[in-house]
């Protein structure tokens, strides 16, 4: 870590915590629901530019756009912010900074990497993208027999302050988009009125799963 | 100024709370209902009914900075999020005390209809054996009342409140009066058929639930939208709100109270009755006290405990209605908890259509009728499960990322999961109990509660053995991998505390008679969870309904007989 991330992770940890009370008061939530905004509409500014350009690459590399919306169109990555601003403990924010700026450092060290890569609208399959998959690669594969790829998961139950960055990162970047209204309603079936129950119903192979109401339901 | 205007009064607005208003004004009284919260108006209080998770916070993912520090307890009842939150206990604003070592979760309603609008609404019938259950065993005091005595107003309520079902005829667990079963999944019906056959003894069942699958009563049928807890203004489940309070309503002798929390009641030895209910308005700080011909206490088993206790006088040292003594001990609860999962790879191509809000329920089928000669412990447990096609939340941590996790997360799993929870009866205990901690006075000055409680050997035998019995179980069900569980959550956590104020013949020990009437005091009923003598190892709402409109019926009589 150089000097500049140093200060920038330092600032970056202290300006959340006194962010936090705010959105947690009961006026907000009371304004929240009233109003019916979105979540994700609520603003934040905690990253600097060039970490805001590296989240939304990692997250398009988590969940892509194919034929249906990607991360980027859920604005996961805005959901990652104010997460990491408003959500985070002091210890987590700082694993997430760290693993951030980690990155941040490799790409700074590549060679074969132009300055203006970060900015380019093409995110997928240029050579930005290609050094992010390697290392994202090799981050997993430092978890692989950990209990954070065993069935069964902690999605909705809080967050657990020991997860590494790779994981923190992906967590989000699922709960950022299968929960937005874009993941919900346009990539999963959304049906909040159902009327009826049915327990037994033909399922095609190519039909997704309905969306949830809370990360941990059961159904 | 005592107020005098009322013929009764009605502490707590919960499900035996709400019962206790409708009885008593559909019979005539006028009645003031008093509930220390907030009012919860129905439909427009719900403020998180059907909003979606992208406008909740953080999608809805636990906000530990507010649990942690307002809702320590509360958070522990699984179902509260943003949507809801304004309808629990604020822990910190209202303490308990207990031992760190020893811990009790007594998860409370914070809003007028108290946890009737937070409950899971499961409605079993205690049995004929449930009632005999502590004379037969010689643990605990015998009940005063038989299954017989309790089955028309077991009937009554569930013709109320709707119940839907399956009629089993099973002696462990009567049939109620019921609206239509809800569905099982595919998988369920296979694992069903495949237990049934293997270990005959075991039936499983779907859910009896306190929701409606047609209309009944001028409420809708359920519309499976998912998350009744954060209440339903369609009133397809039954809550205060929905069913009780405006059945109330309807006669015009109802006056709701929110806001106003029981400090004490106060005993008139000359006439022998509570002459006065002192009041303090939560949000004033002014004191009230009001009098009326009949007070009933349907506060919860523990908040009634504690008025009691806080009602001492010079006629009762040791807490109003206590010349016994009993009052505090016996405290119950179920033991719970998930006593396995297990996965399974029939009925792939089974998808489903709503959120049903409902599982499915395996009843007791040890010591059933006699004691099991390889059961190492008495009484018997239920288990309660559910079925889950796996989402994008149950697939997530696995490793990948790109396209093909994409797909993945987004298609459904590709098995079904199916989890049990236990639930344990619990013998009473005399060292299982409530004290008042005059050390601690809470914001209005009442001393805080302490609750001591273990689950004991009995209990803890009985989880092991459950265990057990749901390898079998899923071994006949066709799992092909599973894991089981014998620990239990700690007391309290059941939600289905009860006993510390019991019913009994014998004044000498028990605080209620055979009509949840205080023996000391004419005057005083006691309908909700603290009257209990045992506590079977069903959910205990329907039962707490059914004695408290059997108990209204003889109250009203009563008086009317000047016999009050």
């Amino acid at each position: 870590m150089n000097r500049r991330q140093f200060l920038e992770f330092t600032s970056l940890i202290l300006a959340g915590g006194s962010l936090s009370a705010k959105v947690h008061s009961a006026e907000y939530q009371q304004q929240l629901f009233t109003l019916g905004k979105n979540f994700i509409e609520q603003p934040v500014n905690i990253f600097t530019v060039t970490q805001r350009q590296l989240v939304r690459r990692l997250v398009e590399i988590i969940i892509p756009r194919t034929d249906t919306p990607g991360a980027l169109d859920a604005k996961a990555d805005h959901f990652i912010e104010l997460t990491v601003a408003h959500y985070m403990t002091v210890e987590e924010r700082k694993t997430f900074v760290t693993g951030l700026n980690g990155l941040q450092t490799d790409i700074d060290n590549a060679d074969d990497l132009e300055r203006g890569d970060l900015q380019e609208e093409a995110l997928q399959g240029d050579a930005l993208t290609g050094l992010l998959i390697e290392r994202l690669t090799e981050l997993e594969e430092q978890y692989a027999d950990a209990a954070w790829y065993q069935m069964g998961n902690r999605l909705g139950n809080g967050f657990d302050s020991t997860a590494p960055f790779i994981c923190q990162l992906k967590e989000l970047t699922v709960v950022g988009f299968f929960m937005s209204e874009v993941g919900a309603t346009q990539v999963l079936r959304h049906n909040p009125m159902p009327g009826d129950f049915k327990g037994e119903t033909p399922l095609a192979t190519d039909q997704p799963s309905w969306s949830r109401n809370r990360p941990g339901d059961l159904s | 100024m005592i107020n005098r205007s009322y013929d009764a009064i009605v502490v707590g607005s919960g499900i035996t709370g709400g019962w206790a208003a409708k009885e008593l004004t559909e019979k005539g009284l006028n009645v003031l209902l008093l509930d220390r919260s907030p009012d919860v108006k129905h439909g427009v209080d719900y403020k998180g009914e059907h909003v979606p998770s992208w406008k909740l916070p953080f999608y809805g993912k636990d906000e530990r900075q507010l649990n942690k520090r307002d809702y320590f307890i509360s958070q522990h009842s699984g179902v509260m999020d943003a949507s809801n939150r304004h309808l629990f206990n604020n822990d910190r604003q209202n303490p308990y005390q207990y031992d760190t070592t020893k811990p009790f979760q007594w998860i409370r309603g914070g809003g007028v209809g108290g946890r009737s609008l937070l409950w899971y609404r499961q409605c079993y019938r205690f049995s004929e054996a449930d009632f005999k259950a502590n004379s037969d065993d010689g643990h605990g005091n015998s009940w005063p009342i038989s299954y017989r005595d309790l089955e028309p107003w077991y009937e009554y309520v569930e013709d109320f409140i709707g119940v839907s079902g399956q009629a089993e005829g099973l002696k462990q667990l009567p049939d109620s009066k019921f609206l239509p079963p809800m569905e099982m999944y595919g998988i369920e019906k296979t694992v069903k058929q495949r237990i049934e056959k293997k270990i005959p003894q075991v039936t499983m069942t779907i859910g009896r639930t306190a929701v409606l699958t047609e209309n009944h009563r001028g409420r809708a049928a359920c519309h499976y939208c998912g998350p009744c807890e954060r209440g339903c203004s369609t009133g397809s489940y039954f809550s205060t709100q929905s069913s009780t309070l405006p059945a109330a309503r309807a006669t015009n002798k109802l006056t709701l109270r929110p806001d106003s929390v029981v400090e004490r009641l106060e005993y008139d030895p000359e006439t022998k009755k509570i002459s006065i209910v002192h009041v303090i308005d939560a949000k004033s700080g002014e004191r009230l006290q009001f009098g009326s011909d009949l007070v009933f206490l349907c506060a919860s088993t523990i908040a009634s405990t504690q008025i009691l206790l806080n009602s001492s006088s010079e006629h009762f040292p040791n807490g109003m209605a206590n010349s016994s003594g009993v009052l505090g001990k016996y405290l119950m609860d179920h033991t719970t908890g998930i006593i396995g999962s297990a996965v399974f790879l029939d009925n792939l191509d089974n998808y489903y259509y709503g959120n049903r809000p409902n599982g499915f329920y395996i009843p007791r089928f040890r010591n059933n009728q006699k004691q099991d000669e390889d059961a190492e412990f008495i009484r018997g447990y239920g288990f309660q499960g559910n079925s889950t096609r796996p989402h994008w939340a149950d697939l997530a941590n696995q490793k990948g990322f790109g396209k093909a996790y994409k797909d993945t997360l987004t298609k459904p799993g590709n098995y079904w999961a199916i989890g049990i929870a236990g639930f344990g009866e619990c013998l009473p205990h005399e060292e299982n109990r409530v004290t008042l901690d005059s050390s601690k006075p809470d914001r209005f000055g009442i001393p805080q509660v302490r609750v001591d409680m273990e689950f004991r050997d009995n209990e803890l035998k009985a989880r092991a053995d459950m265990a057990v019995q749901a390898e079998k179980i899923f071994r006949a069900a066709g799992a092909v991998f599973y894991t089981t569980n014998s620990e239990t959550n700690p007391p309290g956590a059941g939600i289905h505390e009860m006993g510390t104020a019991r019913m009994g013949d014998d004044p000498n020990e028990s605080v209620l008679n055979k009509w949840n009437q205080a023996h000391d005091i004419a005057n005083l009923f006691v309908t909700d969870g603290s009257c209990m003598v045992s506590s079977s190892c069903v959910n205990p709402s329907l039962t707490y309904m059914a004695l408290t409109a059997r108990a209204c019926d003889y109250a009203v009589s009563q008086l009317k007989k000047g016999a009050l």
